[in-house]
């Protein structure tokens, strides 16, 4: 793997007419938590259906652990992680049973221990019997998070992972991002609208505003270029409402 | 494991815990007992009667006594033909519709197609996962059949007749997975659930009971009188129309077989293995045709567009 981990140029992506996402050419560094924002359909989501090979971009290209999206599109899949929205799983069957499922799929070796390994991490020991169908959307979460996490991928892409919780499921996700950057070291990817967790969380930010991107840098960089009363808040609104000044990650 | 049996497998496993497909399995086998019950109840009474009435004639000093009824074993089971036709395809459409728009609709396909897995491979997951199921189901049904045969009827059968029966649970099963694939390409093209399931539904009950329906309007009536009784009797007889229209009703090909392999068709008991064998392979023939049309466009509109995923 090389020292990046996402590295995008002018990714382009249409449905018919509309463009969804216009010419984005971003570069996150492996062991960033990156935090991507922009109001709702800004191509945040387009983004990481393109990044983790759901999509086919219309044009232009991007390496996902330094492998092409459209043309090593199953090794891209055996280094990422993904956390939809509002995950569900299948609520018929117990906790065991989806991961068993999930890691089957990505030939995961020794599943049972990997399952067990994984719910100790997020701190759900014993709940390999249960079945989904009766969880929080907090624990949904939580199982949707081992999940990705069972093939041990190098990035992790989150979309809204906070997304419908109370402010204790939100705080423990948050809790959760950072142990599996820090003491993993893996490469996080998220989509939010929550300002709040990427102050806390994040490492870099970017912002899209009408499917193209308006500015991308460490979030200190960011935050540095405007007077100290400003909060991110203010900044996300400077650059949403499109006083575009596209600046790369350095 | 291959990524199709992966999926394959989990499929088989979420079926048996679907509630709504389990309800319809014990529904099935509760009517096949049933069926069983009241036919051999049915078949017995037939020969006690022709026993009490040869005992008469005896008794009378009859020194001929009337043939007995001729009873053939399968037509005990000649319920199960309407049971696959029915429940059967209300199965197939349950566990077709269900196949894809539930994975997109709980964002699990998502997960699936993020992990190294071609969407074929899911595809085709889904298919054999289904078939396994539709056939463990008509597996517990022929072995349920049989048991019930041999333990309510109190009849042994030949080789041939479980043979027969074999036959019509291979040829059921091309009929329901004709329900699951059609669903299954529905669930690809249509946006909600809902929808899939309704439209299921409707070209069932179209194949099952309009298209026949249809096809006896244009049946031609001749009338017979009973020469004794002086009564008349009218006879449907079919025409080149009624046959034409039927022949668009899997539902219709899967009954005349099941007449034919159950000796319930006038006639078929003595049929040769031959003929029995081609007519066989002629329905199942029929059956597969649109079964593979639906398949094969499935996996062609489930490949190209690859936004199916993410709605």
């Amino acid at each position: 793997m090389t020292n990046t981990a996402i590295q995008t140029h002018e990714l382009t992506r249409k449905y018919g007419t509309h463009t969804a996402l216009d010419r984005l050419t971003l570069t996150i560094a492996q062991g960033e938590i990156f935090g991507f924002l922009g109001h709702n359909g800004a191509g945040k989501t387009t983004t990481i259906n393109l990044l983790t090979t759901l999509l086919l971009p219309t044009s232009g290209e991007a390496q996902v652990c330094g492998f092409d999206i459209v043309k090593d599109n199953l090794a891209v899949r055996q280094h990422i992680g993904y956390v939809p929205e509002n995950v569900r799983l299948y609520n018929d069957l117990t906790v065991a049973e989806n991961l068993g499922f999930f890691a089957a799929l990505s030939g995961v070796p020794q599943i049972k221990t990997k399952i067990v390994q994984v719910l100790a991490m997020l701190g759900c020991e014993g709940w390999e019997s249960r079945r989904v169908g009766g969880f929080s959307k907090g624990m949904r979460q939580r199982i949707g998070i081992a999940q990705a996490l069972l093939h041990q991928p190098d990035v992790l892409f989150l979309d809204e992972p906070s997304s419908g919780l109370d402010p204790e499921g939100t705080r423990d996700i948050g809790n959760l991002i950072k142990q599996l950057n820090h003491e993993h070291g893996i490469t996080i990817f998220m989509n939010t609208h929550q300002l709040a967790e990427v102050t806390k969380l994040c490492t870099s930010i970017g912002i899209m505003s009408h499917g193209r991107l308006v500015v991308a840098d460490k979030l200190a960089s960011v935050i540095a270029r405007f007077p100290t009363d400003q909060s991110l808040e203010d900044i996300y609104l400077h650059f949403e409402h499109g006083q575009a000044e596209t600046v790369m990650l350095s | 494991m291959n990524p199709t049996l992966v999926i394959a497998r989990k499929e088989i496993r979420a079926a048996f815990r679907n509630r709504l497909f389990l309800i319809i399995t014990v529904l099935f086998l509760g009517l096949s007992v049933l069926s069983v019950y009241v036919g051999s109840v049915t078949k017995r009474a037939e020969m006690r009667i022709y026993d009490e009435r040869v005992a008469v004639l005896m008794a009378e000093g009859a020194t001929a006594v009337p043939a007995a009824p001729e009873i053939h074993t399968l037509t005990i089971l000649s319920n199960l033909t309407q049971y696959i036709a029915i429940v059967g395809a209300i199965v197939g459409v349950i566990l077709g519709y269900n196949a894809l728009i539930e994975e997109r609709e709980a964002g699990t396909m998502r997960l699936i197609l993020t992990r190294p897995v071609y969407r074929d491979r899911l595809l085709t997951g889904k298919l054999l996962g289904g078939g396994a199921g539709i056939a463990i189901l008509l597996g517990l049904a022929f072995a349920f059949n049989l048991l019930l045969l041999i333990t309510f009827g109190g009849i042994m059968p030949t080789g041939l007749e479980v043979l027969r029966l074999l036959i019509l649970i291979v040829i059921g099963l091309v009929y329901m997975m004709l329900f699951f694939t059609v669903s299954m390409l529905l669930s690809i093209r249509l946006k909600d659930s809902a929808t899939v399931f309704l439209v299921s539904l409707v070209l069932w009950m179209l194949v099952s009971f309009v298209i026949p329906q249809m096809a006896q309007t244009q049946m031609a009536n001749s009338t017979v009188i009973n020469s004794i009784s002086g009564m008349t009797n009218t006879i449907p007889q079919e025409t080149a129309a009624s046959r034409a229209t039927n022949f668009l009703s899997p539902t219709w090909h899967l009954q005349q077989i099941g007449a034919e392999l159950l000796e319930v068709a006038p006639g078929s008991a003595a049929l040769e293995g031959t003929t029995l064998m081609g007519d066989s392979a002629g329905a199942l023939f029929i059956l597969l045709i649109p079964c593979v049309i639906a398949g094969a466009m499935s996996y062609i509109l489930f490949l190209r567009d690859e936004t199916l995923v993410l709605e």
